[in-house]
């Protein structure tokens, strides 16, 4: 079997109601051959119900979608070609490996030459050849995920869709799948679907992550892209921990600069004074910046911004500051060990270059 | 407020010793973790001492007093479980009073306390509905009020937080703390979580297996860890382990791992003679480890394998043959698969494990 390499995926305007309620509402994306995409946001974005959609187990709404720039929207699952991998790996226990890798091409109706040369060629690529005759139930949890993937790879799938097949391990074991994973899908180059509510896991596999929420989608684009330039405040938040600071603010104009007033401190934005006119935001906006792009100083700067410490936790790696500024609270993340007492005056000086402005209205950022 | 020792504290079931010979002592208004994976004796610690499972051995004393033979009721210890155990039919204020009225507090008292505590854990507008409906961060903090209310001299709190989603847990973590900072309440707090033991304790106690590892505040049990199994379980992305064997080489110390060596003369006081020949586990966090494309001095060339993009930092996966390392480099860093890199380690920071006892040299 020379491995088919994996095929473009496309959704067009891919809407789903349930009743009254849109699960789904005018999705588009284009997945690239040998792309890996992540499906990512909270419980109740659509992202499972867009995945029932891709699969077949669900009748859209409204909309297309294209395998391999082929149409196969009202097409029955099994002649997708979609490598379907679940949270529960669903590998049966009481099967050997064998028979769980050749269990899609029996009901298919394979002869059994044929599934044997599969099998075994599957097995030699996923490095499944010395445990073929063990019992499911007997596979540590790295062969249950290779028995897993083998069994829609056999299939000779256009793309993968897996949903969340990390969540139920322990951290450092995610860890340690995450990388055997992202190298497998390289080394085959495959085409990914990846579905999953935790951004960490998005950001260190995806090539591109498409975040949504609410049925809609929010933002697409790289692990960067959506960190550095989050498209809307629901982005901003959801990427990222500890997560941003968001602070209540107003523009004003004053002797020709543009300050952003957030009651307790302000700060000169007239940098972004033409970003600013020409999106015809605020004056009510909200400053967003990123924990790890506030600096400490225990003496007075320039610029910087006073406050009290409040609650250190160290985590050995990094540091997280909960500072208090008048009424509000604002947390850093410094690298390493900081040592502060409750109570603590210190300054806070924000990285400019990472500061975003959203607008309050809208929450679309602005800068 | 109170303090609490356990001396030798020993519990068995059937054949299965889960906590062995446990000794640590809790000082007043201390926040203690019991840090270590499920099986390490974290619950059962907790449930002697709060007197709910007598152990084989071994002494508890609160406020220096020798309590193995004091009931549960009369220990003055409040305890929350995983599971919260909340009265579904209960309102709210009725499930934060029940263990005054069961001590018989006079209704107006009753009334005051569970007010305060509830305006204290910012739970007041719930006080009139039952549980159900609340969210899983709301729940934690009736269970955590409830506990509270009597001002017990010592608060228990199994795993608290193993329920509620990611960016809820953050919170709560901080809150929990700020609590006990404010009420300098003596806590004991057991956990699987090395982040949340990291970012709360005073110190922590971290288990394996009913062993206690090491005792030490978040600093000393990351920095200087006493073994393998601490080094290993604290700390994300976890410490980088690389077989070495020590030997001598024209009066100076070598790290050998085969694909590179290190020279340890520096650590010459700590190395004695008869460690040579010995087999050895390198250890070193990934933040202790440079990552640079150009080629440089005493640097060892590996090849990337994957670059994770973590926003910011970058954790990156490097191949030295059969060595596989992780390290945190700059939030901008990227490299191709397969790419050469120079890698050094910051040798300030090198751990060394003796491969059989797994404990700790440098």
């Amino acid at each position: 079997m020379e491995l088919s390499k994996g095929e473009k995926l496309e959704l067009e305007e891919l809407t789903k109601y349930f009743g009254n309620f849109c699960a789904v509402d005018h999705l588009t994306l284009t997945v690239q051959p040998g792309e890996f995409l992540c499906l990512l946001g909270p419980s109740g974005c659509g992202k499972t119900t867009t995945l029932n959609m891709i699969a077949g187990l669900l009748e859209p709404t409204y909309g297309r979608i294209l395998i391999g720039g082929r149409d196969v929207t009202y097409l029955p699952p099994k002649e997708r070609k979609v490598g379907l991998v679940f949270q529960s790996y669903a590998v049966f226990t009481h099967m050997t490996v064998y028979e769980n890798l050749a269990f899609g091409l029996k009901i298919r109706k394979l002869t059994k030459e044929e599934i044997d040369k599969k099998v075994k060629q599957v097995a030699h690529i996923l490095q499944l050849e010395d445990v073929l005759h063990v019992k499911g139930g007997n596979l540590n949890l790295d062969q249950t995920q290779r028995t897993a993937l083998g069994r829609a790879l056999i299939i000779e799938p256009a793309f993968f869709l897996l949903d969340e097949p990390l969540s139920n391990l322990d951290p450092a074991l995610r860890a340690v799948m995450r990388v055997k994973l992202k190298q497998l899908q390289k080394e085959l180059s495959q085409t990914v679907v990846y579905v999953t509510h935790d951004q960490l896991e998005a950001m260190s596999m995806a090539d591109r992550i498409a975040v949504m929420n609410a049925g809609k989608l929010q933002q697409i684009g790289t692990p960067d892209e959506v960190y550095n330039k989050p498209a809307n405040k629901f982005v901003a938040n959801f990427i990222g921990s500890p997560t941003m600071n968001f602070i209540d603010c107003s523009l004003a104009e004053k002797n020709g600069h543009i300050i952003l007033d957030a009651g307790d401190f302000t700060l000169d934005v007239t940098r972004f004074g033409e970003i600013l006119k020409k999106e015809t935001c605020g004056p009510e906006v909200i400053m967003g910046i990123r924990p790890e792009h506030i600096q400490v100083s225990r003496e007075p700067v320039k610029n910087a911004i006073k406050g009290k410490v409040a609650l250190v936790e160290p985590l050995g790696t990094e540091t997280i500051l909960t500072m208090r500024v008048g009424g509000k609270e604002i947390k850093t993340l410094l690298l390493g060990t900081y040592r502060a007492s409750i109570g603590e005056e210190l300054y806070l000086i924000p990285n400019m270059d990472r500061l975003h402005i959203i607008d309050k209205k809208t929450e679309k950022v602005v800068v | 407020m109170a303090t609490v020792k356990v001396c030798n504290l020993t519990k068995k079931f059937g054949n299965k010793i889960a906590v062995d010979h446990l000794s640590f002592k809790v000082s007043d208004g201390e926040f203690f973790c019991i840090l270590g994976p499920p099986g390490a004796g974290k619950t059962t610690i907790l449930r002697m001492i709060a007197g709910l499972e007598k152990p084989d051995e071994g002494e508890i004393y609160i406020d220096e007093q020798l309590v193995n033979d004091v009931l549960p009721a009369d220990r003055d210890i409040a305890m929350t479980f995983q599971s919260l155990a909340l009265y579904p039919q209960w309102t709210v204020y009725d499930n934060i009073a029940f263990p005054l009225r069961l001590r018989k507090y006079p209704a107006d008292e009753i009334d005051k306390k569970v007010k305060e505590v509830a305006s204290l854990l910012k739970i007041t507008h719930l006080l009139n509905r039952t549980p159900v409906l609340a969210s899983g961060g709301e729940k934690q903090r009736i269970a955590v009020a409830r506990a509270l209310v009597r001002s017990p001299k010592v608060l228990l709190l199994d795993e608290p937080l193993s329920n509620i989603d990611a960016l809820l847990r953050l919170e709560m973590r901080g809150e929990l703390k700020r609590l006990q900072t404010e009420l300098k309440q003596t806590i004991i707090y057991a956990t699987p979580d090395q982040l949340e033991a990291m970012s709360m304790a005073d110190r922590i106690a971290v288990m394996n297996a009913g062993k206690l590892q090491q005792i030490g505040t978040p600093d000393e049990v990351y920095n200087k860890p006493a073994n393998k199994f601490v080094a290993s379980y604290i700390g994300s992305p976890t410490i980088n382990f690389i077989d070495c064997t020590l030997t001598e080489k024209n009066g100076h110390i070598i790290l050998d791992a085969g694909e590179f060596t290190l020279d340890l003369t520096n650590f010459e006081s700590v190395l004695g003679k008869e460690l040579y020949g010995q087999e050895m586990l390198m250890g070193i966090r990934p933040e202790n480890v440079q990552v640079s494309k150009e080629r440089a001095k005493n640097a060892i060339e590996g090849k990337v394998v994957l670059v994770e993009p973590l926003g910011r930092m970058t954790v990156t996966h490097i191949v030295i043959n059969n060595i596989l390392l992780q390290a945190i480099c700059p939030e901008d860093f990227r490299a191709e698969y397969g790419s050469k890199v120079w890698v050094k380690f910051d040798m300030s920071r090198l751990h060394l494990f003796d491969k059989n006892t797994e404990k700790a040299i440098i």
